[in-house]
């Protein structure tokens, strides 16, 4: 009964990885993002004979978005527009955004989906090492703003 | 290295607003204006990003290895200027597309399993002229069990003109190399996997000069140097016709021999522009998308039966499409009628579609195809059965026909399709279904 346990897949995991792609390529790309994966994925096989669809979707999300990012460096360079910058959060929000698309994917699913080091592993596909050493690299650039 | 807990909790709450106040599908724009504070004339990331690109570009144009590699020297900021050359580029058309300079060097790449995802003018923004081409292919690949993408981004433009990606990753290769390529020198830029964190393969841009006053770029996201350079027997000059044929065609694979699965990709203007600005011409324009886009479906090599499917559909979604002012950027079809499984899918930018058709196992709980919120409606042997869908708790639409052991199911994904143009779909698809298999 693939169809509905797709459905069942994509709805139980959909608002995640709105949110993890919308870290790693913004909002306005960020559903097309998940779409793209989730129809490439459920081309391939059913979500829901997967073991661990939630890791696999993540890395698929990761996959397209640095996809995305490139696409952006070679078309256009991502215009973002800053406000007010004397509201406090605008220099991380820009650093964050600046930062590389993995390193910005560790830091999301660190500081903010709470995963350990080697969740994100298995989210990204990387050893755990990498994880850290990603991790190491983010926080050494963003130390300056926080 | 560690952050303290208070800077910790300016990060989470930094993240927080990129991920929770801002609403899907809205820009940056509108993110930083509206969510976080009113817009003034402050810094603007995309102005670093700018500014970045400007340094490393600078530092490009005066690095003696790149005016030894790259066939002679760059054009200055003040040239650069004048030129006024985008670096972005503009989706390639026949239709008022930039005239291209005679004797400009088209180039295309033969290769198995790939399609041509995006071919795009690159064009002086004052004149209009023509100054580059780019195409990017796509292969769909596997790593560590994941589908994954190779991009190989091919250009050929001016010789000098700044291209920023290619300006960037030269700037960081650690080394360069020359190799003949048949009568090609080309010089292989090597770029550490730590320089552009792809994981697993250093990556290696090439670049030769294709004839006079134009350069060729290849940058192949996903291979190493060697399987770089093994594109370069696929590297082909083509003659103006056969270029407008691929800009025609763009998205049919370039070897289909054994290809299921068409995949045809149209540049659409976006939607917004496309419901201001839609003149009689954009709207001819968007007809021979579609067009195109089923025309190169039903040319596939699938089984025969296969397109009855698509031809079917085919109008209904673009009718639907075309009344909400959208405009239809991708369709994939995949599957087989005769097996009595498949899919398709139409998407257009965030809206996709999906269709699939399968045998429907004998166990099926009546419940599952029957729940008591759904919409049943017995058409001779058929019930169309029609019910939100819960679980995505969006608008999606799901839709089924059952008849006997067969059940085509319609899932509108986040596309507002109308609850009857859904329910038409579904009795399109079962009507081709049986045409095909009977």
């Amino acid at each position: 009964m693939h169809v509905d346990g797709d459905a069942e897949v994509y709805a139980k995991h959909r608002e995640e990885l709105l949110r993890y792609a919308t870290a790693l390529v913004g909002p306005s790309r960020a559903e097309d993002v998940v779409s793209t994966v989730v129809l490439r994925s459920m081309r391939r096989q059913p979500l829901s004979d997967l073991e661990s669809p939630r890791a696999y979707l993540l890395k698929g999300v990761l996959n397209e978005s640095r996809g995305v990012v490139r696409r952006a460096r070679t078309e256009r360079l991502p215009e973002l527009t800053v406000s007010d910058p004397s509201i406090e959060l605008i220099d991380v929000v820009e650093a964050v955004w600046q930062l590389p698309v993995r390193q910005r994917a560790a830091v999301f699913l660190f500081y903010w989906e709470a995963l350990s080091t080697s969740e994100i592993a298995e989210a990204m596909g990387i050893g755990t090492g990498t994880v850290k050493r990603y991790l190491h690299l983010a926080r050494r650039t963003l130390k300056g703003v926080l | 290295m560690q952050l303290e807990s208070h800077q910790e909790e300016k990060l989470r709450r930094s993240l927080g607003v990129i991920v929770t106040e801002t609403p899907p599908g809205q820009d940056w724009d509108a993110l930083t204006s509206s969510e976080i504070g009113s817009t003034v004339d402050g810094r603007r990331p995309g102005q670093l990003w700018i500014a970045l690109a400007a340094i490393v570009v600078v530092l490009v144009m005066f690095s003696p290895l790149v005016l030894l590699n790259r066939g002679g020297p760059r054009a200055t900021p003040s040239e650069q200027s004048a030129s006024n050359v985008d670096r972005a580029s503009t989706p390639s058309g026949r239709i008022g597309g930039p005239e291209a300079p005679p004797g400009f060097p088209y180039l295309t790449l033969e290769l198995p399993q790939t399609k041509v995802e995006h071919v795009s003018d690159v064009a002086d923004e004052e004149t209009g002229a023509l100054t580059g081409i780019q195409v990017v292919y796509q292969q769909e690949t596997f790593r560590a069990d994941q589908p994954a993408l190779r991009e190989i981004v091919l250009r050929v433009q001016k010789v000098g003109l700044p291209f920023g990606v290619f300006d960037e990753l030269v700037g960081q290769a650690e080394g360069t190399e020359v190799v003949q390529a048949g009568n090609r020198s080309v010089t292989v830029y090597s770029i550490p996997d730590a320089a552009i964190e792809e994981g697993t393969y250093d990556l290696a841009v090439l670049h030769w000069m294709e004839s006079p006053g134009f350069e060729a770029i290849l940058i192949p996201w996903g291979l190493d140097r060697d399987s770089a350079l093994e594109l370069m027997s696929g590297v082909q000059r083509v003659d103006d016709d056969t270029w407008a044929a691929l800009v025609d065609q763009v998205g049919k694979l370039v070897d289909g021999s054994e290809a299921r699965t068409v995949t045809t990709m149209t540049m659409g203007v976006p939607e917004s522009d496309s419901r201001d600005s839609a003149s009689g011409e954009q709207e001819l324009a968007r007809e021979a998308d579609y067009e195109s886009l089923y025309r190169a479906a039903i040319n596939g090599d699938g089984p025969t039966s296969q397109p009855d499917v698509v031809a079917n559909l085919g109008p209904l979604v673009s009718e639907e499409l075309t009344a909400q002012g959208r405009v239809l950027v991708s369709a994939s079809v995949s599957g087989d009628v005769s097996t009595k499984s498949g899919e398709a899918a139409f998407a257009n930018g965030s809206s996709w579609i999906s269709l699939s058709w399968q045998i429907w196992p004998d166990t099926v709980d009546s419940g599952v195809l029957y729940p008591d919120d759904a919409k049943v409606e017995t058409m001779g042997a058929v019930d169309v059965i029609t019910r939100q869908d819960h679980h995505s708790q969006s608008s999606t639409v799901s839709l089924a026909v059952f008849d006997g052991d067969v059940l085509v199911r319609v899932d509108s994904g986040n596309l507002e399709l109308s609850l009857d143009a859904v329910r038409q779909i579904a009795l399109r698809l079962h009507a081709a279904f049986q045409q095909a298999t009977s």
